[in-house]
């Protein structure tokens, strides 16, 4: 199998990527990873996807065009990353960036893992982080209840959430698109 | 390993989670003072880490380990290629039976990681799931409700969980079935690689099979669906082991009869070479061709054949001639003993 790449080696690393859609299968040779990436296999081969981030295969995906034009001009208050920042290099700066940058980010993330639904454990410890569970749970029951037009509850559940998300100062509420 | 467990062929199970602590920057844009703090955070959760886990957990800063000891390190699969050329600002954790460790600093604030041997996902995760759920008591996750674990690497973000394992494949390969298997498995959505070598150059037929995506499915899904697709590669391996057999056998069983004598005589080894014969080795215990009472020592051979782990063992840095005699002096002590290799090297 030829490295899709360089058809010249042949590959030794596999996968697919999903871009708009539609399945394409990526063959790759260590020069050629190593190249795109910058650096040699990393166990846990985030540099095979390192070389989508890199605009390796810019004809498909380019990180640039998925952000927003919005957020262009954003500087992170933490870290100083600018949009551009994260998408030449393909690493975001730290966890301010995701709400500075939340909507370039999540099309970004909905562009290379096909979704940007989480749905995976959540830090259980009550206290400092054991409210986002508390905040996820309502708001499946306010989807719920917006589907089933109970907009009463709806509202009733809107505001707890927003109390919690300002008690604990974080992220910006989503809910805005659910009105 | 029992030579008759159905999964023989799953030779190590991995499990790696990523996180990060909220409000610092990522190391990609860490300043030294955000390293070194990120580090004293961890550093104080190791009193409660080893008490929790009623195990010693050994703390060392990177730039303080030796280069071989880096690269044996890297060899063992304990930390990655990148984390083993690192300067400053970075430090492991790693606990003292050396399974699991926490790289701290890597592309996340942390890396907790898992290696077990065979296919063992669901213990691998329990452990470092453990670990995980310790230290968020303690640091502060960065985390949101509707992204998960937040990540350097926007192919990380959510669960930050990559599952591996590593497959001995010989006789896939033997039968040149390996393209449609890695098509079948990238499709899919799994990654597969060939560690030793390229393309239809890999040798040792020893092959690591990962997840890719981390949103939009949970932990338990993600090792589901991982092992599923391992149980399939599995049971074509031992299906195509059996038609070897039936298929007549001369041919390898001279050919694993032949590396077994180089393994057990040669004066000299290479890697490359040491490595596609303990693969056929390998199979001919799995088979039945070759006897062999204690078949971990193969595994312990093909951890240690790596040029980190021979120089270590030997205490220096030595020239390409002189590993290419103490690899082979090595692998002859293990075979004829069957135990009692330098215990550097372990």
């Amino acid at each position: 199998m030829l490295c899709s790449h360089c058809h010249e080696r042949s590959a030794s690393v596999h996968f697919t990527i999903i871009i708009n859609g539609s399945k394409t299968e990526i063959h790759l040779c260590d020069s050629c990873a190593h190249e795109s990436a910058g650096m040699d296999f990393s166990q846990d081969d985030g540099f095979i996807l390192d070389s989508l981030l890199t605009g390796m295969f810019s004809e498909k995906l380019s990180l640039h065009e998925l952000c927003h034009a919005e957020e262009d001009a954003i500087i992170c208050p933490v870290c100083g990353s600018s949009l551009h920042d994260i998408a030449l290099s393909g690493r975001i700066g730290c966890s301010e960036c995701f709400n500075v940058f939340s909507s370039s980010l999540k099309e970004i993330i909905r562009n290379i893992q096909g979704t940007s639904e989480f749905d995976g454990k959540r830090p259980s410890v009550s206290g400092v982080t054991g409210w986002c569970q508390e905040v996820a749970l309502l708001k499946k029951e306010l989807e719920k209840a917006v589907r089933v037009e109970n907009y009463e509850q709806a509202a009733v559940l809107r505001d707890r959430i927003l109390d919690i998300e300002r008690e604990e100062g974080s992220h910006k509420a989503e809910l805005s698109n659910m009105e | 390993m029992d030579k008759d467990s159905p999964v023989r062929t799953v030779l190590s199970s991995r499990i790696r989670l990523a996180r990060n602590i909220a409000g610092v920057a990522f190391p990609s844009r860490q300043s030294e003072q955000d390293a070194q703090k990120i580090i004293s955070m961890v550093r104080n959760c190791i009193g409660e880490l080893s008490e929790k886990t009623s195990q010693h957990w050994d703390f060392s800063m990177m730039e303080g380990i030796p280069d071989v000891e880096r690269h044996v390190l890297k060899e063992r699969h304990i930390i990655s290629p990148e984390f083993a050329r690192s300067g400053n600002g970075r430090a492991l954790l790693v606990r003292e039976d050396g399974k699991t460790s926490v790289m701290i600093n890597e592309e996340d604030h942390l890396r907790i990681q898992c290696v077990h041997e065979g296919l063992a996902l669901e213990s691998a995760y329990e452990e470092a799931s453990f670990v995980d759920e310790m230290l968020e008591g303690r640091l502060n996750y960065a985390f949101r409700d509707d992204i998960g674990y937040l990540t350097s690497c926007p192919t990380n973000v959510g669960t930050g969980l990559r599952a591996s394992v590593m497959m001995h494949l010989p006789a896939i390969g033997m039968y040149d079935k390996m393209p449609k298997v890695i098509d079948a498995l990238s499709m899919a959505g799994l990654i597969v690689r060939g560690m030793y070598g390229e393309g239809s150059n890999v040798f040792g037929d020893i092959y690591q099979i990962s997840n890719q995506i981390t949103m939009g499915i949970d932990e338990a899904s993600t090792i589901e669906k991982l092992k599923c697709f391992i149980m399939q590669v599995a049971s074509q391996e031992e299906l195509l082991r059996k038609h070897l057999i039936t298929d007549g056998l001369l041919d390898f069983t001279d050919k694993a009869w032949r590396s077994y004598g180089v393994l057990k005589y040669a004066r000299c080894l290479g890697l490359q070479e040491a490595m596609q014969m303990i693969s056929d080795v390998m199979l001919a215990v799995d088979i039945g061709i070759i006897e062999c009472t204690n078949r971990s020592i193969l595994q312990e051979i093909v951890d240690g054949l790596g040029t980190a782990s021979i120089m270590k063992a030997v205490g220096d840095e030595i020239p390409h001639r002189e590993r290419l005699i103490f690899r082979a002096k090595w692998v002859r002590d293990l075979l004829i003993h069957g135990e009692g290799a330098d215990e550097h090297v372990r």
